[in-house]
């Protein structure tokens, strides 16, 4: 699925964004989908489990996006995509005292790529990612700050090819 | 009883999200919602929030699978 043709669960555009927290998103194209060319709405996701979509995030947007302390996971694609978003992902370190997400803030596993992150100035800590036939993250024209991840795989720029 | 002031209910899922003042917040009971629609937030700062994402007292929202063609905003959501 292209990404200007694909319908998120929660859609954001024109300004929206607040905060999404304590649910589980399943189906649609991609669990959230930002679409706005100012940043003008920051989303924060938290205690959020987004799994059988399309893509997890779909952020095409200039808006802040934080995610913390959530999971993706079962994606066709890509768990996270972002661009041009001056945002973060960023991980609070918590333990949550379950096996194998204790002390693992932000999980992705899919067939995609764990992030795609385009054009940004971004934050990563505690990321975990597993299990991907795609890479882990790839970050392309990018100031990261990325620490304490845990990758699977090595980065595949087969993942470009959205 | 009577409603307080602050607290309204919705028929939809949508519904709560467009009624709600900007900086406002919905909160989602337990329970799997099916969605034929996109959720729209436009113009305003919603907090979203159910009962959790994992275990038997989570809120689930649930759409069509991938690439079949889910909709705008409009349809109801239905819980079951």
């Amino acid at each position: 699925m292209r990404a200007a043709l694909a319908r998120g669960l929660i859609e954001y555009e024109a300004g929206g964004g607040g905060r999404v927290q304590a649910v589980e998103l399943r189906g649609f194209d991609a669990g959230i989908l930002g679409r706005d060319s100012e940043a003008r709405g920051a989303l924060a996701i938290r205690d959020t489990v987004i799994q059988r979509t399309g893509r997890g995030i779909l952020w095409n947007s200039a808006s802040q996006l934080t995610v913390n302390d959530s999971e993706i996971q079962h994606t066709r694609e890509t768990a996270c995509r972002s661009w041009p978003c001056q945002g973060s992902f960023i991980r609070v370190p918590r333990s949550r005292g379950s096996s194998d997400i204790d002390q693992v803030g932000f999980l992705v596993v899919g067939q995609g790529a764990g992030c795609v992150l385009l054009h940004n100035i971004l934050k990563v800590e505690n990321i975990f990612e597993g299990a991907h036939t795609g890479g882990g993250i790839l970050i392309l024209d990018g100031c990261a700050d990325i620490k304490d991840e845990a990758c699977s795989r090595a980065i595949a720029l087969t993942e470009l090819l959205w | 009883m009577r409603t307080p002031s602050w607290f309204a209910l919705a028929e939809s899922i949508q519904a709560a999200i467009d009624g709600v003042a900007n900086g406002g917040s919905i909160v989602i009971k337990p329970g799997t919602y099916l969605l034929q629609s996109s959720l729209i937030v436009s113009g305003k700062h919603v907090a979203i929030i159910g009962s959790g994402a994992r275990g038997r007292q989570r809120t689930e929202l649930v759409g069509p699978e991938p690439g079949v063609g889910a909709g705008r905003a409009g349809a109801r959501s239905h819980r079951v």
